[in-house]
């Protein structure tokens, strides 16, 4: 892995700046609300995931939308991954600047900016992206051809979730035939998201409809290799999902990402990940029968979270707020600081500028989120300047 | 779903997508509505910024009737403050030592109120206003009907107005309550505004009564207002989703037009469904799904970053842009860093969304 590059050294040190009077401070003391990272339970995370890899033939695709950090994207790599997933153009190209050489948009691209930007992009990275319709293919190429670049592009699969994605194997034929026959590509495999399974807790009846999607994907791949398309890439599944499709025959890669950050919606679907990411907020308001935190739907996102110690009720969330029962046996007061566990972390997420990483209590750094919102800020300029 | 009725045309705009598109002649048209409602009432509206935490909308809100804004955060009025905008009220408890600090220091150059509903956080800001050499105003927070912040009887503002009274760099310039948002489905609307205004009248009139200066009773949101200017004992209303409007509020005889859109991309296409760029990572949630604008829709299902679409033939085709109004304004520009502005249809600034992320 590369060292990371100034788009991203410049952004860890604006937030270092940002932040300079908590680097040190315990946790307790921060100001609030604050999007707290728990450094021993990250790593703890991320080994138990690579001890798994390390006996299954299988690669490790960290997706990184969740977390939108090329800090924790590196030590992702570090223990084991290959490459990581991007939902958006931006995040591929954050990703490659933070020195990770193999970045796959696991998502279609349509729109003149984010495709010069991606095929700008893979003038200097391995760069791949999912395609479901002969227009995505020819506006790839067209794209590829004018930056002089080759993009790598996997036939997107639906797999049972019904949003993106080719449904049957001969649309992913001739979608895979279109691309390697277009200059400026390459026919790099499949890529499908079985992410219809997430939503069953039930985890027998989750591995049955996992195993079924994914013999619809890996059947797919032996009729493309028939027709003499062979799949360098067969890549699926989530934290939901991670395990059996990494222990199936023909799978090459899986894709999970929140089992690195973890939240209480994922927890559901494997507890062996631990909460990595909370919300620090405050105690701002003390009632008789409530505590009232600074803390709410702006900052922990709209699927709210829970408070685990102390143990209290949730009443309500709103916009800034955060409402628990809390009768006169608890002893929170006014300016005292819990941890809330966001029940879906990549909403928190997207309402932080940083995360607070703390190691024994204290933070030991600030990391940057980036890219943090929908928009190009200036990415695509960098990569017109060659900078 | 069916399509938002709206007068606006909606045009399609040459946007890199997931993009945020503020309508300004919708924007002034609501604020310049705001401004006749309020007329003839004696009272003021103090918008609250928290609404889109975009200075340059705050700034256009401000003038005749609206004599100031109303924030959640210290961050957000810090974020006023920064382009000149000086009469702030943020209209929550203030409690840790650094953000007290940072209300004392913007007092110094701005009239700055905040709202308690403790003694010890209003000790802390005498002290801090002493050091920092200004004033803050105080108003006493009342729990009106949210069972959120706020002081819970008349005994515990008189109680906490005495320690304002004696405390210096602090100034008690009267009391705040919220009610929240009260829809027309609630079976009991009238009665919880009734009694959420009567507890503001019990407070003001015992508080007055013993000697304290009231100038101010602030309270109301977008959804509670004609009832709120209706209410003699209310001052100044906090309203702020007014200017840019949400669609369940549309239900409400109120003069206000939705002038905000989310366009996305139709990014794959497949028979009776496409799937857009944008999803909850630039959508709020809170009030479900988005509503179409320009379309019909069967069913809308949001993903991190896509919106999955079922409709009819004949689908738009890949690469051309759609339109939908977010059902949560608030939380949507919280995920976005500029706004798009357009006048009659066309694209003609985009502005910084500054105090996106200003929680603290």
């Amino acid at each position: 892995m590369q060292d990371p590059a100034p788009l991203v050294t410049e952004a860890h040190d604006r937030v270092r700046r940002m932040y300079a009077a908590d680097l040190g401070r315990a946790k307790e003391e921060l100001s609030t609300p604050a999007l707290l990272l728990d450094l021993d339970i990250l790593r703890a995370n991320l080994a138990f995931m690579a001890e798994h890899m390390a006996g299954v033939p299988v690669d490790l695709r960290a997706h990184v939308k969740v977390h939108k950090s090329p800090h924790i994207a590196r030590l992702q790599v570090e223990h084991g991954a290959t490459g990581v997933g991007c939902a958006t153009v931006w995040e591929a190209i954050v990703m490659a600047r933070a020195g990770i050489r193999d970045v796959m948009v696991i998502n279609e691209v349509v729109g003149a900016e984010r495709l010069r930007a991606l095929a700008l992009l893979a003038r200097e990275a391995e760069v791949k992206v999912a395609a479901d319709d002969p227009v995505h293919v020819d506006l790839l190429s067209d794209a590829a051809t004018a930056a002089g670049s080759t993009i790598g592009v996997v036939v997107d699969v639906d797999e049972g979730m019904h949003r993106c994605g080719v449904a049957s194997p001969e649309e992913a034929l001739a979608l895979a035939q279109r691309i390697d026959a277009a200059p400026g590509l390459r026919f790099a495999g499949l890529t499908g998201y079985e992410g219809h399974c997430s939503l069953e807790f039930d985890e027998a009846k989750r591995h049955v409809m996992a195993r079924e999607a994914m013999a619809l994907l890996t059947g797919i791949a032996a009729r493309l290799a028939e027709a003499g398309l062979p799949c360098q890439i067969v890549s699926a599944a989530g934290t939901g999902t991670w395990e059996v499709t990494s222990r199936y025959p023909g799978v090459t890669e899986i894709q999970p990402g929140s089992y690195a950050t973890m939240d209480g919606h994922h927890r559901g679907l494997d507890p062996r990940f631990g909460w990595a990411t909370t919300v620090l907020a405050s105690v701002i308001s003390r009632r008789s029968d409530r505590i009232i935190l600074d803390a709410g739907s702006k900052t922990v996102g709209a699927a709210q979270g829970v408070l685990a110690d102390p143990p209290l009720e949730k009443f309500r969330f709103d916009e800034e707020h955060a409402i628990f029962l809390a009768d006169d046996t608890c002893g929170l007061q006014i300016g005292d600081t819990v941890e809330i566990n966001c029940n879906y972390t990549p909403f928190a997420v997207s309402y932080f500028e940083a995360y607070h990483v703390v190691e024994d209590g204290r933070v030991a750094d600030v990391w940057p989120v980036l890219p943090r919102g929908p928009e190009s800020q200036g990415l695509l300029d960098m990569l017109e300047r060659g900078a | 779903m069916r399509s938002l009725a709206t007068d606006s045309t909606w045009p399609m705009l040459d946007l890199s997508t997931p993009a945020l598109v503020v309508d300004l002649d919708v924007f002034d048209a609501n604020v310049g509505a705001m401004a006749r409602l309020i007329a003839d009432t004696g009272k003021t509206v103090r918008p609250h910024v928290k609404t889109h935490r975009t200075p340059e909308l705050a700034r256009r809100q401000l003038g005749g009737p609206a004599v100031g804004l109303t924030c959640a955060t210290v961050g957000e009025a810090e974020s006023m403050l920064e382009v000149g905008l000086d009469d702030l009220l943020i209209a929550n408890e203030v409690v840790d030592e650094a953000k007290i600090d940072r209300v004392a220091a913007m007092a110094r150059g701005a009239g700055v109120t905040v709202a308690v509903d403790d003694a010890a956080p209003a000790e802390a800001l005498s002290r801090s206003a002493v050091r920092a050499g200004s004033t803050v105003g105080v108003l006493i927070d009342v729990d009106i009907l949210l069972h959120r912040c706020g002081v819970g009887s008349v005994d515990e503002a008189l109680a906490l107005a005495a320690v304002i009274e004696r405390l210096p760099g602090v100034e008690l310039r009267g009391i705040m309550g919220y009610e929240g948002r009260v829809r027309l489905t609630d079976p009991d609307r009238e009665g919880h505004i009734a009694r959420a205004y009567e507890a503001l009248t019990k407070t003001a009139t015992a508080l007055r009564a013993a000697g304290f200066r009231v100038d101010t009773v602030s309270a109301a949101g977008t959804s509670t207002l004609r009832e709120a200017l209706a209410d003699p004992v209310i001052t100044e209303v906090q309203a702020g989703v007014y200017a840019l409007m949400e669609p369940e509020l549309l239900v409400m005889d109120l003069p206000f037009k939705c002038a905000v859109s989310l366009r996305g991309t139709v990014i794959s296409r497949h028979p009776g469904r496409i799937v857009l760029d944008a999803g909850r990572r630039v959508v709020g949630m809170e009030y479900g799904a988005p509503t179409p604008i320009g379309f019909e829709a069967h069913s809308i299902v949001m993903g991190d970053e896509h919106a999955t679409i079922t409709m009819d033939d004949p689908l738009p085709e890949l690469g051309s842009q759609l339109a939908l109004v977010p059902g949560q304004v608030r939380t949507t520009f919280n995920l976005h860093d500029h706004v798009w502005v357009t006048r009659r249809g066309e694209v003609v600034d985009s502005w910084p969304i500054s105090a996106r992320g200003s929680s603290q």
